[in-house]
């Protein structure tokens, strides 16, 4: 018995130790035959390779004019801002002129208001066909029955009898027209057709510089260079994206080598060990988006205006963006207008009123005809102040944010509990539609940078259960209406400014919602291997194009 | 024999059916199926009166104006031809997507059970034929600790200990093992192998923990019946005794366990999936969660339901086979 066993044991031994020489002869070989040639210098773009990087989430389709991919971020970063011309390019906070136009459209104020778009001659889709002004007005068809936006649903006609000159007339006044043709799609590939159908999984036409060669779902997406771009070519041979839901798996994967960069919005957990890795590059920046504590301005106590100013004045924001964000930013600080410090075009400071003050809770409470009894909790009429604060399971950001307040608020005298639920029962499902919630710690992350905020804010915006809408605070205030109607529609730049902060400024008088931290865009990459990466709050990896593999690719 | 397999399978029809009953109401009073729909439209800027028409049509298309006993009918009569709807966030077919992602599942179940059966039964035996030795004390003490250990956290720290440990000390380029998916872009059975080793020991060291106990037990039990002490004195030799009586005879209670916890197992990828992104059930189902993807709820539930039916059927039927005191 004992001879079988070290025989068996030692036959054991050899298979493990096999095992183990063969995963590291994979592990070493791979890639590391020929670091020497391919090692480029830091600035000198080196051509060819294939870069891995992390996907926290994918599109539920690739038709970005249906409700499956319409508002999908990762989809537009990954996809559709890769392989479809658009009109207009951000870059550095302004709009610029796309390679696909032949130079800045021209602009007749009307009414009714006009747009010549004049097009590129050498634009072309991937099978050779040329870029036309009838893309544009297949394109602005589709997304008008989409109700993809305000500006789209504003265009009244296309004229595309010049294929060289797309002529679009509005039916309003229309300043954010800038935001339309960001996803141009071919009119010849697709007219006539099940636009859901063909594009459903991916499509194989380009008209951007990289093409889809597959994408398998929930596993990865991977592009190739379009052949016929007729703009600058991606120096890479083909990029990967993986797709890993997981925050903890996400972080993991980037640790381990397993991608070459990872891009995140919002601080995560355990995200500063990243900072640490030898040879990674850490970088953070402001986003568009920022996050919020909504109030349901329908709900009591938070009907009173005075309760919801007084909730302001009992928050510390400045303790709470510290301590989401002070580790990876010590300069954040809480966004002061309910919009991100990141659009410096349109941003104003309205909030900054609200510092802590809890003199000044007293004030408007006791204005208001509250007292507080023995259990040190404001009451009116034997009703106790108390707010339930919501938000969606599985944040820790969002969770951690939640208890810093309710310590807060308690100080100030409100009964403050938590309950929070799986985020579609709680941002698209019953809580915001029938108007249950109380507060809600939600993210806003507006589609464009234009500054209307008569989606989230304008009372025909309600939502019930007939009609989808964004105005969850349900906040009813004729002088808001009539502000953001006036932003909607105001094509001089310096009126509009005035109307914004108006707007704006009577948004932190009404306090249908309270703005903590703008969100940050963090990408890490491993920095001996990649290069080119710029940041961009319009999107991570909007000049993709432009980034090379310095080595081991 | 016969008998017990009809009347076994009969009864697994029936609770099937009630398992879509309650399946079906389960999911329709907790989930909104126009959430995705509302969520699509939920942005910033969408044109209100757009919106408001794109929703009433979803509503038509998907027959939500009809009474809840109405929609059961029709959904139960989808499926029981193979049409399980469409995915309300993808719009592809609910049955395709379930499909590959059930290939994948199945995979890493297969691979995963097989580990723990081979595994188990070799800590099984060590442990009860030398039972109260150094060998066997540690063995106890390390299936308790693998029972006690959460899976989330264990496959953190294979991570952690397995893939980037020896990637920064031996300085290597790539890892020796995967946490990510199937495949690298390079592909190979190498490859495969090196994605699936640490999600498949993920998987199996909780039933590795709790069917070596098991077996240990019924190897003790068998130890001490009669038929072993004959075989013992007619002179066969401990090797012989082991394997051909005492095991044999032991595996036969196990056969039944094991196949009534592979049928629990589908709940547990859901966290190894998640963790090694691994594109199975058990993503879908946490993505179906967070969209509100109805459609897909339901027939991950019913997946799940057929799956554990299916294993606590052929559960029963084993036991009446290798135990003929059962078919009674």
């Amino acid at each position: 018995m004992n001879t079988s066993w070290r025989n068996w044991s030692t036959r054991a031994g050899r298979a493990v130790a096999a095992v183990i020489v063969s995963l590291l002869a994979a592990s070493c070989t791979v890639g590391s035959g020929n670091d020497a040639e391919r090692v480029a210098p830091a600035d000198q773009p080196k051509e060819g390779g294939t870069l891995v990087l992390g996907a926290l989430q994918e599109p539920a389709c690739a038709d970005w004019y249906a409700a499956c991919g319409i508002s999908s971020v990762w989809g537009r970063d990954m996809l559709s801002s890769q392989t479809l011309p658009r009109a207009f390019d951000f870059v550095d906070n302004v709009y610029r002129p796309s390679i696909l136009l032949a130079g800045e459209p021209t602009v007749s104020p009307g009414p009714p208001q006009v747009v010549t778009y004049r097009l590129n001659p050498s634009a072309v889709w991937s099978d050779g066909t040329r870029i036309t002004s009838a893309d544009f007005k297949y394109t602005a068809e589709q997304a008008k029955l989409a109700g993809s936006s305000t500006a789209a649903a504003a265009v009244d006609t296309v004229d595309a009898s010049d294929p060289g000159v797309a002529k679009v007339t509005f039916k309003d006044p229309t300043p954010a027209w800038r935001d339309n043709f960001a996803r141009l799609l071919p009119n010849h590939l697709l007219a006539g057709k099940d636009r859901g159908a063909v594009l459903r999984d991916g499509y194989t036409f380009s008209g951007g510089p990289w093409a889809l060669d597959h994408w398998t779902r929930g596993v990865e997406i991977k592009l190739v260079p379009n052949a016929r771009y007729w703009g600058p070519k991606p120096h890479l041979d083909s990029v990967v994206f993986k797709v890993i839901t997981d925050s903890s798996a996400y972080l993991a994967a980037y640790k381990t080598g397993q991608l070459d960069m990872a891009y995140f919005a919002g601080p995560q957990r355990d995200i500063l060990d990243l900072k640490g890795l030898t040879g990674t590059h850490f970088e953070s920046s402001i986003g568009f988006s920022f996050e919020v504590v909504m109030f349901n301005t329908a709900k009591p106590p938070l009907d009173s205006k005075a309760v919801r100013q007084a909730l302001a004045f009992g928050a510390d924001r400045d303790a709470i963006v510290l301590q989401q964000s002070g580790s990876i930013d010590p300069a954040i600080k809480p966004a002061q207008a309910l919009m991100s410090p990141g659009n410096r075009e349109w941003y104003t400071q309205p909030y900054r009123r609200y510092e802590r003050d809890l003199g000044r809770v007293k004030q408007l409470m006791t204005d208001d005809g509250w007292a507080k009894g023995t259990d040190g909790v404001w009451a009116k009429a034997g009703t106790r102040a108390t707010v339930e604060l919501n938000t969606g399971t599985g944040n820790a950001r969002r969770e951690q944010a939640e208890e810093i307040l309710r310590s807060q608020w308690k100080e100030a005298g409100f009964d403050v509990s938590i309950v929070n639920a799986n985020p579609a029962t709680l941002l698209t499902g019953k809580w915001f539609t029938d108007g249950t919630f109380q507060a809600a710690i939600v993210s806003l992350a507006p589609p464009a940078t234009d500054p209307n905020l008569c989606g989230n804010f304008c009372s025909k915006n309600i939502p019930t259960e007939t009609k989808p809408g964004n105005n969850v605070s349900r906040i009813a205030s004729k002088p808001l209406d009539d502000l953001w109607e006036a932003v909607a529609k105001e094509l001089d730049d310096t009126k509009r400014h005035e109307l914004v902060n108006q707007a704006q400024q009577t948004l932190a008088d009404e306090m249908p919602a309270l703005p903590l931290n703008p969100v940050l865009d963090i990408i890490v990459f491993n920095e001996a291997k990649v290069g080119g990466v710029k940041t961009n709050p319009a999107g991570a990896f909007y000049n993709l194009s432009e980034w090379y593999c310095r080595s081991h690719c | 024999m016969v008998r017990l397999v009809a009347r076994r399978t009969a009864w697994s029809v029936l609770v099937l059916f009630a398992a879509s009953t309650l399946c079906f109401v389960i999911v329709r009073v907790t989930t909104d199926p126009l959430t995705v729909t509302r969520a699509s439209l939920n942005r910033g800027d969408v044109d209100p009166e757009a919106a408001a028409r794109l929703l009433a049509d979803e509503r038509d298309r998907l027959g939500l104006h009809r009474p809840l006993a109405a929609q059961y009918g029709h959904w139960l009569a989808g499926v029981a031809h193979g049409d399980w709807g469409e995915s309300l966030e993808s719009h592809r077919p609910v049955a395709a997507d379930v499909r590959s992602r059930l290939w994948n599942t199945v995979q890493l179940i297969a691979f995963g059970i097989v580990l723990a059966v081979a595994v188990a039964i070799l800590v099984g035996v060590v442990s009860g034929a030398r039972q109260y030795s150094a060998a066997d004390h540690a063995l106890s003490g390390l299936s308790f600790v693998a029972l006690s250990m959460p899976s989330f956290w264990f496959a953190l720290m294979a991570i952690e200990v397995l893939i980037y440990f020896p990637r920064h000390a031996l300085h290597l380029d790539h890892p020796l093992l995967y946490s990510v998916g199937l495949h690298s872009p390079s592909g190979g059975l190498l490859d495969y192998a090196r994605h699936l080793a640490l999600p498949v020991m993920t998987l199996s060291l909780p039933l590795v923990a709790a069917w070596s106990r098991y077996i240990r037990a019924s190897m003790i039990d068998a130890l001490s019946a009669p038929y072993v002490q004959a075989a013992t004195a007619k002179g066969l030799s401990r090797r012989q005794v082991l394997l051909g009586h005492v095991l044999r005879n032991a595996l036969i209670p196990f056969t039944t366990v094991s196949a009534v916890g592979i049928g629990q197992l589908f709940g547990g990828v859901i966290v190894t999936e998640a963790i090694f992104s691994w594109p199975g059930m058990g993503q879908l189902l946490l993505q179906a969660l967070s969209d509100g993807d109805t459609n897909m709820l339901l027939a991950w539930l019913m997946v799940a339901a057929t799956f554990a039916l299916g294993l606590n059927l052929l559960a029963d039927i084993l036991n009446g086979v290798l135990d003929p005191r059962a078919r009674s």
